[in-house]
């Protein structure tokens, strides 16, 4: 059921988009699943490879098997049996190095899918998995984990068609603002504001960067409405924003500009939420990146990926959103999270990317930038990277 | 008789720049009854500092003493990024230009 302002526009498309990102990939690896996920996709390739190359090397083998020469004098037909025979058997051991070399991969790969490593009992917990408690049913979990559950979403509502308002907190109100939209989408456009929903803003930073047309097209105006269509879902908004009681600017995300798209985007997430108070009390990333681009979106546990992994998503230019630990009484992950610039609360960061070894990130804030963070520092620091696929398109 | 809003105390709170006068100030650690203040100004000038309270600080043009700190409530190390925003950890009241 659409949230209560939600017209639940293309909902099998939703519903197949929903069902892919919850899927796990097929276990046994040998076909790609709904939404070709990368990892279950190369495990089948390399599935198809490897019986490819098997039969390819039995056939060259089978050719180089003695045959019986007609007419070649005895000495001729007994090398050229000898040479056949030698090359069938290097034949044979080349298949089954390459055949080792592809299992090997795709063993590899199926690690990445469901880590086995015992070492990762003993890291720490993290959101949905590990020793906390909660985990996703089906096999051992991976290290890209499930979206949690949406919020509850408020009972009842308006008529369907336009969006109720959402709720504010202390001290905000509503007033007309027309929707501007920004000259230039960039990774600073979206800021935030005076409310704690670092996941939603952080996710539309990433994206601004990553993606930025994909931002803009998110919102348009009708008439005296706002319109915001995110992929699944439309929402009809009275074209009114948040400001603060005392000198009446945007009390939540703005934008440098002083553009409102950002605003209107984070107005339709709120109703999509149950209200700003409700944004104000957290959330995942991976939710907010899901519900904007439609796209398969995943949590990778950083305690659980290798050096490799982690640079090689960090790297990779998909829209990433990396989440810091709380270090409430960890006084020296404190102090080195200040000495980076990083707040000690757990808090969202946009990923740039990695130079020279080093994680750029990005603060939602658009101000107090971190440092730039060599890996072993991320990895003391941080608990979890949120990031989505993006289709060519 | 009503008082200007750039002569009323102000709420830091964590989680998100809180605006001070044109500064932002942004909370980036407390370590009770100590508080680690980020004060950005429209200049681009940032400071870092530890707050006790009854210390002074400088942010939009005006003085502030930092009348009270308090200390957020604790939640768990897995709660989502963002959860601890909002708490109230210091108050701020003017004392008059720098």
């Amino acid at each position: 059921m659409p949230a209560p302002g939600e017209a639940d526009r293309g909902g099998h498309d939703a519903a197949r988009s929903a069902e892919s990102t919850h899927d796990h990939a097929s276990a046994d690896g040998t076909a790609p699943v709904a939404g070709a996920r990368p990892v279950a996709a190369a495990i089948a390739d390399l599935g198809a490879l490897r019986d490819e190359v098997r039969r390819q090397f039995r056939i060259a083998a089978a050719d180089a098997r003695p045959v019986a020469l007609l007419g070649a004098p005895g000495w001729l037909a007994d090398g050229l049996s000898e040479a056949g025979r030698r090359l069938a058997a290097d034949l044979e051991a080349a298949a089954v190095q390459v055949g080792d070399s592809i299992a090997a991969e795709v063993e590899r790969l199926r690690r990445v899918q469901h880590p086995r490593d015992p070492d990762a009992a003993a890291a720490p917990p993290t959101v949905l998995g590990g020793r906390s408690g909660r985990r996703p049913p089906g096999p051992p979990p991976p290290p890209r984990q499930r979206v949690p559950a949406r919020p509850q979403v408020h009972p009842g509502g308006p008529p369907p068609g336009l969006a109720r308002e959402p709720e504010l907190t202390d001290g905000a109100g509503y007033a007309r603002v027309p929707l501007t939209p920004p000259a230039v989408v960039a990774i600073d456009t979206p800021r935030q504001g005076r409310i704690s929903d670092c996941h939603v803003i952080a996710a539309m930073c990433t994206l601004a960067d990553r993606a930025p047309g994909l931002l803009t097209r998110l919102a348009r105006a009708e008439g005296d409405l706002v319109v915001v269509d995110v992929p699944g879902r439309g929402y009809r908004l009275r074209s009114t924003l948040p400001v603060d009681g005392d000198g009446g600017g945007l009390a939540y995300a703005r934008s440098p500009d002083g553009s409102t798209l950002v605003s209107y985007v984070e107005k339709a997430y709120a109703v999509y939420g149950g209200g700003y108070p409700k944004l104000g009390e957290g959330g995942y990333p991976a939710e907010a990146l899901q519900w904007l681009t439609g796209q398969p979106s995943y949590m990778l546990a950083i305690a659980r990926a290798d050096d490799d992994l982690l640079t090689g998503l960090l790297g990779s230019g998909a829209p990433a959103v990396a989440c810091s630990w709380r270090l409430d009484g960890r006084a020296s992950a404190a102090r080195v999270a200040l000495r980076y610039g990083l707040a000690q609360d757990g808090h969202a960061y946009a990923v740039t990317g990695v130079v020279d070894g080093l994680v750029i990130l990005h603060n939602p804030w658009g101000l107090r930038h971190p440092r730039p963070l060599p890996l072993d520092v991320f990895r003391t620091l941080f608990c979890r990277i949120d990031w989505c696929e993006l289709d060519d398109n | 008789m009503t008082t200007e809003p750039r002569h009323r105390p102000v709420q830091i709170r964590t989680g998100y720049p809180n605006p001070v006068g044109n500064s932002w100030v942004s909370v980036l650690g407390v370590d009770p009854p100590l508080v680690c203040l980020g004060v950005d100004d429209p200049d681009g000038t940032e400071t870092t500092q530890w707050y006790a309270p009854g210390n002074a600080l400088t942010a939009g043009g005006l003085r502030w003493r930092v009348a009270h700190t308090s200390a957020p409530t604790p939640l768990g190390r897995d709660a989502p990024p963002g959860a601890a925003g909002g708490q109230l950890v210091a108050v701020l009241e003017p004392i008059g230009r720098p």
